[in-house]
């Protein structure tokens, strides 16, 4: 071995680890920590979501925040231990399959608050959870779109089949069943949240069998089928957040006057409001649900759509988002 | 004991349980009298429309007349010997069981047959770009697993280039470049550097996934932010073809790259099978050192066909950012690189054989799709999972007959 | 290219350093690589670094911890280097550990046992699945001819499927709002070492012995023997009068066997529960890993140490700079690329070309 060469090496590597630490920022304290489901924070499923939450806290109420992306289910624990030891104020974990390690953790450090989206905290007292009536919003999705049919079919593309999903598709069923007893809801699952091509071919399918409104209720995938639905023509309804503004990047993708709404769950407020909570010195333990009541859930603008939606559809809208806020609507679903 | 399990009477016998099984679902899930109906649509013909014609097939006397062809085939196939016809008969079982349970899912209720076939032709589209990509590196005897990776990098660099120029045409053609430029990692590491072509391949694979998904954070999500937009690359109707019955919506309404697919399976047959260059590439992936004394420079070939192989997967990848929708995400490619290999052995690296591989595959894609969006018994996981199980059966019943270039895997020192 | 002539092997520390030298250099220059790609996105290097460094050893439970990570890359390593040896290439432990783990956690929660016998049949019971699993392909390898690197691919997804069902369907916990399996019994469970805060668990300490034992059947029994054959050189074995196919199921039983290890040591020592969906990606790690190990059983063990050792330090390194996790692995692919291809290194660092051994993993399709 030439060692001139290794020493060069050497001083290279050193020089460039040197050369941002004289630029070194000192970070604020940790207030807040998020750790991921299995995932990265830009994946577009909830973790993107509650990052985006994360990220609002930091800039808008001047917090120092911290993440980690879970590689692993067996780190869930270890990862939210990583956390409490930066001494975040909170720990939010994202993801229904977290709870045990998120109850565990409570009782392991009762100083630390935790939050834990899509799961129940049941009676812990540090931790609060964040669950959402995705039926709710589905069941409004499902009347909009039994509303909208002309051709009596409407549909659902699905992706994992895991209990947020698996809500919004059955609140979606009862919503239309709701509007018209006799409308036909086709669903499907797709095996992962990132297939924008087979939910795309899981759309078109649905379309050569009649249905005329699609609703995408599984992350990617989903957005894929309402893509390629609107581009052929049917009506579509996003998820989780505004997707005249993402997939459709703002009306400027093609078929994006064919969007009338979405249904939409903003873990990205839930996990902001958290936060703000704990800096306010507000946080309160057992679950936070959001739902149609205190706006947490809701159907998106109609946007470009809106001509294209008759007033006493929008009337009906209205009537039922206050029948689910007042109780006097429930969407009657249960998993298993 | 050998002896006795030849191919035909193994492939027979899988036949004619498979037909049993197919009785035992009808029995279990059919009820009497029911009729399912396929519809054969105009070429441009909308839902609501009155058909071309509606084909009503009475469920279960339809899978009792299958399975008994089935069985007749098999008893035939054992009797006469015909082990050179088992793969045929394969593929037949495979229809047949993806027309069955079809049936049964949409039983009293009719269904679109014409949609699932187009589907079929652009579910295989990536598949069979992919194995045309592995039949040109393999025929000259580099063996290419590194497809997945090629594919998922080309549709990253596609795609952060359409957003750049804001035309998905030249995002196209970066991907192209893309997907011929990291190949040639592999083509160097196992060309010049000798290292073995599985692990080369297995790097590139893992080397795509961090790259891409960094890729994705650093340029990709702040470009978008950042308002760029674009569209996916736009569909086509030929005049006149595309609107004849069931061949139009199946061959002639696709947006480019599936033309393209369609375009390159004749093309690179031709090219391998009838001009010297592919007679020389054969030549090196059979018997290099016979090759070399007659004056080919086995190495540069192999260099130039891993290269052309890469364009081709990177034209494969493309279809996942630019054409069937038009974004990027993590590990978007979901191991269609894979299969693409499974459709280039199934096909006995020819590029027919590999199109029809990767229909049988897509074929079961479709047939996934299309029975969860009615009222179906079977768990979704299982639905989900009859792609690959039937790949696994295809490649059981078939590989046997494969034969793979002789010198593939093997670098060559002059 | 000249071929240099083969090194006469050399005895003691040198052959060692030979061997450790090339896989050390190529972590160096991966890192290097990865370092030169932190200051192009602006973050911190010291920090990231750092984090990485500290949180992999940088206290006795940091290194606990990177030993639990690293027992699933030893089984898993274990499992592809087997295959290696024999010139089969098992792309699928992933489905193999999911399969080991789902026997592993129905015998140990829905079977009831004496507790420490328990464990063991849970145990074995995983091993045993992992196994079958891996059986199948290698039978279907034998018999028929199907390439193994398709059909194990296929049969993780297959697998991966099936698992989802059982947890989500016939053996779900009901009680939890989490898609996962009731917990196994206590006395089903693999102990922790160092108590439960330190997790690491004795699912470790069999991973030793598991490397131990396979160096000591590769080196010293017929089937080892049998196996290295095959892998140099099928026809060779088979005019011996070796019964190759049988071999190669064997193999592949074995390799599963390792990788079922691997699932039910997870469950078991760890997790204690199987939950649904999320695959963790420890199967195509195991490539790396047997690579690094250049296809030694006992070098396994600090591969995938070091290998534990990214993937429990990424945590602290992102804490610390808010990196993302893609940068572990765009240096775990380079540290591949460049212990595979040890010319590369050895050309940067001018090392004399001592013409290793080699790993012969493939010989393409055929046979």
């Amino acid at each position: 071995m030439r060692k001139s060469t290794l020493a060069t090496l050497v001083i290279m590597v050193l020089a460039a680890i040197m050369l941002p630490a004289c630029g070194a920022k000192t970070a604020l304290p940790c207030k807040a920590g998020l750790v991921t489901d299995v995932g990265k924070v830009n994946d577009g499923t909830f973790n993107q979501y509650a990052y985006m939450g994360l990220q609002k806290a930091e800039k808008d109420l001047g917090i120092g925040t911290k993440y980690i992306e879970t590689q692993a289910q067996a780190d869930y624990g270890k990862n939210i231990q990583s956390l409490v030891e930066q001494k975040c104020e909170i720990v939010i974990a994202v993801g229904f399959m977290m709870g045990d390690a998120i109850k565990e953790a409570s009782g392991k450090y009762p100083d630390t608050k935790f939050a834990i989206v899509d799961n129940s905290a049941s009676t812990l007292a540090n931790v609060r959870g964040l669950v959402f009536s995705e039926d709710q919003a589905g069941y409004m999705a499902g009347a909009l779109a039994a509303s909208m049919t002309k051709s009596g079919t409407i549909a659902v593309v699905g992706g994992m089949e895991i209990p947020p999903v698996q809500k919004y598709v059955k609140g979606y069923e009862a919503g239309a069943k709701s509007i018209k007893a006799d409308v036909a809801v086709k669903s499907v699952y797709i095996d992962t949240f990132t297939d924008r091509a087979r939910g795309a071919e899981a759309a078109k399918s649905f379309m050569s069998e009649g249905a005329d409104v699609i609703f995408g209720a599984g992350g990617q995938t989903g957005s894929g089928g309402i893509q390629a639905a609107a581009e052929a023509g049917a009506y579509v309804i996003g998820v989780d957040q505004d997707e005249f503004v993402t997939t459709f990047q703002n009306g400027g993708a093609p078929g994006a006057d064919k969007i009338i709404s979405s249904a939409m769950k903003r873990v990205d407020q839930a996990v902001f409001l958290t936060i703000k909570d704990v800096v306010d010195g507000k946080f309160t333990n057992g679950d936070m649900l959001y739902s149609a009541a205190n706006g947490g859930i809701g159907l998106a603008p109609y946007n470009k759509a809106d001509g294209a939606i008759p007033a006493e559809v929008k009337t009906k809208m209205e009537e039922i988002l206050k029948g689910l806020k007042d109780g006097s609507i429930t969407t009657g679903v249960t998993l298993n | 004991m050998q002896h006795f399990f030849t191919r035909e009477r193994i492939i027979g016998l899988i036949g004619i349980i498979t037909a049993l099984a197919l009785l035992w679902l009808v029995q279990q899930s059919v009820p009497n009298g029911a009729i399912s109906t396929l519809r054969i649509p105009y070429a441009n013909g909308k839902p609501q429309d009155a058909p071309l014609i509606d084909i009503p097939l009475p469920t279960a006397l339809t899978i009792y007349v299958l399975a008994g062809l089935l069985v007749a085939a098999a008893v035939w196939l054992i009797w006469g010997k015909r082990a050179d016809l088992a793969p045929a008969y394969m593929g037949g079982v495979i229809a047949v069981v993806i027309v069955s349970i079809l049936l049964t899912a949409i039983v009293n209720n009719r269904t679109d047959i014409v949609d699932m076939l187009g589907r079929m032709v652009r579910l295989a589209t990536p598949i069979t770009l992919g194995a045309l990509a592995g039949i040109l590196c393999e025929r000259s005897g580099v063996v290419n697993i590194a497809i997945e990776g090629t594919m998922l990098f080309a549709a990253c660099i596609g795609f952060i280039v359409s957003l750049a120029f804001g035309n998905s045409w030249i995002g196209l053609i970066a991907a192209i470049l893309a997907g011929s430029a990291i190949v040639m990692i592999h083509a160097v590491l196992s060309l010049y550097y000798k290292t073995d072509q599985i692990i080369s391949g297995t790097v590139i694979n893992i080397l795509a996934v961090g790259v891409t998904g960094y890729l994705r954070t650093s340029v990709i999500l702040p470009m978008e932010a950042g308002g760029n937009h674009g569209a996916a690359l736009p569909q086509f109707d030929i005049p006149l073809l595309s609107s004849i019955p069931v061949l139009g919506p199946m061959f002639f309404q696709h947006r480019p790259i599936t033309y393209l697919m369609l375009i390159m399976v004749p093309l690179v047959s031709i090219m391998l099978f009838r001009t010297p260059w592919g007679l020389r590439t054969r030549a090196i992936g059979e018997h290099p050192r016979a090759a070399d004394t007659m004056g080919i420079n086995v190495n540069r070939m192999r260099y130039f066909n891993v290269w052309i192989s890469g364009m081709i997967a990177g034209l494969a990848g493309a279809w996942f950012s630019l054409e069937a929708s038009y974004n990027f995400d993590d590990v978007m490619t979901n191991g269609r690189g894979f299969i693409a290999l499974a459709a280039m052995i199934f096909g006995n690296w020819t590029p027919f054989g590999a199109l029809s591989g990767a229909l049988l595959f897509s074929a079961a894609d479709a047939l996934q799709i299309k029975i969860q969006g009615f009222d179906f018994a079977l768990p979704s996981q299982f639905v989900q999972m009859l792609p690959y199980v039937i790949t696994v059966v295809v490649l059981a019943g078939v590989i046997g007959r494969a034969r793979p270039p002789a010198a593939v895997g093997k670098p060559y020192e002059p | 290219m000249s071929t240099p002539p083969p090194t006469p092997p050399t005895s003691g520390w040198r052959t060692w350093g030979g061997i450790l030298l090339i896989p050390i250099l190529a972590i160096f220059t991966a890192l290097v690589i990865g370092a030169i790609i932190i200051v192009a996105t602006g973050a911190d290097v010291v920090a990231a670094y750092g984090g990485l460094f500290m949180g992999a050893i940088g206290s006795p439970r940091a290194i606990a911890y990177t030993l639990v990570e690293a027992t699933p890359y030893i089984f898993g390593g274990l499992a592809v280097l087997i295959g290696f040896r024999a010139g089969l290439f098992n792309i699928g432990v992933e489905g193999q550990i999911a399969v080991g783990s789902m026997c592993a956690v129905i015998v140990g929660a829905f079977v009831h046992l004496p507790p420490g016998l328990h464990a063991v049949v849970a145990f074995i019971a995983g091993a045993l699945g992992g196994a079958l699993w891996g059986a199948i392909p290698g039978w279907l390898r034998a018999r028929t001819g199907a390439h193994e690197v398709i059909t194990t691919i296929m049969f993780n997804y297959i697998a991966i499927r099936s698992t989802d069902y059982l947890i989500k369907v016939p053996f779900l916990d009901k009680a939890s709002s989490s898609q996962r399996t009731p917990f196994i019994a206590e006395g089903a469970q693999i102990p922790f070492l160092f108590g439960a805060d330190n997790r690491l668990h004795a699912g470790f300490l069999i991973a030793l012995v598991a490397a131990i034992a396979t160096a000591w059947i590769l080196k010293r029994t017929i089937i080892g023997f049998e196996i290295k054959t095959t892998g140099a050189n099928p026809d060779a074995a088979h005019y011996a009068g070796m019964n190759v196919p049988r071999t190669i199921i064997l193999t592949m039983a074995l390799s599963g066997l390792m990788a079922g290890m691997a699932g039910a040591a997870q469950v078991l020592g760890l997790e204690h529960n199987l939950k649904a969906s999320f695959s963790a990606g420890y199967g195509f790690d195991s490539i790396a890993i047997a690579l690094l190990a250049a296809s030694n059983p006992l070098g396994v063990i600090p591969a995938a140490i070091f290998w534990g050792a990214l993937r429990n330090g990424a945590g602290l390194m992102q804490l610390n700079s808010g990196i993302s996790i893609n940068l572990i692995n765009i240096v775990q692919a380079l540290v591949i690329a460049f212990v595979a291809a040890d010319q590369i290194v050895r050309q940067i660092y001018r090392i004399r070309s001592a013409r290793s051994a080699g790993i012969t993993l493939s010989r393409g399709w055929g046979r």
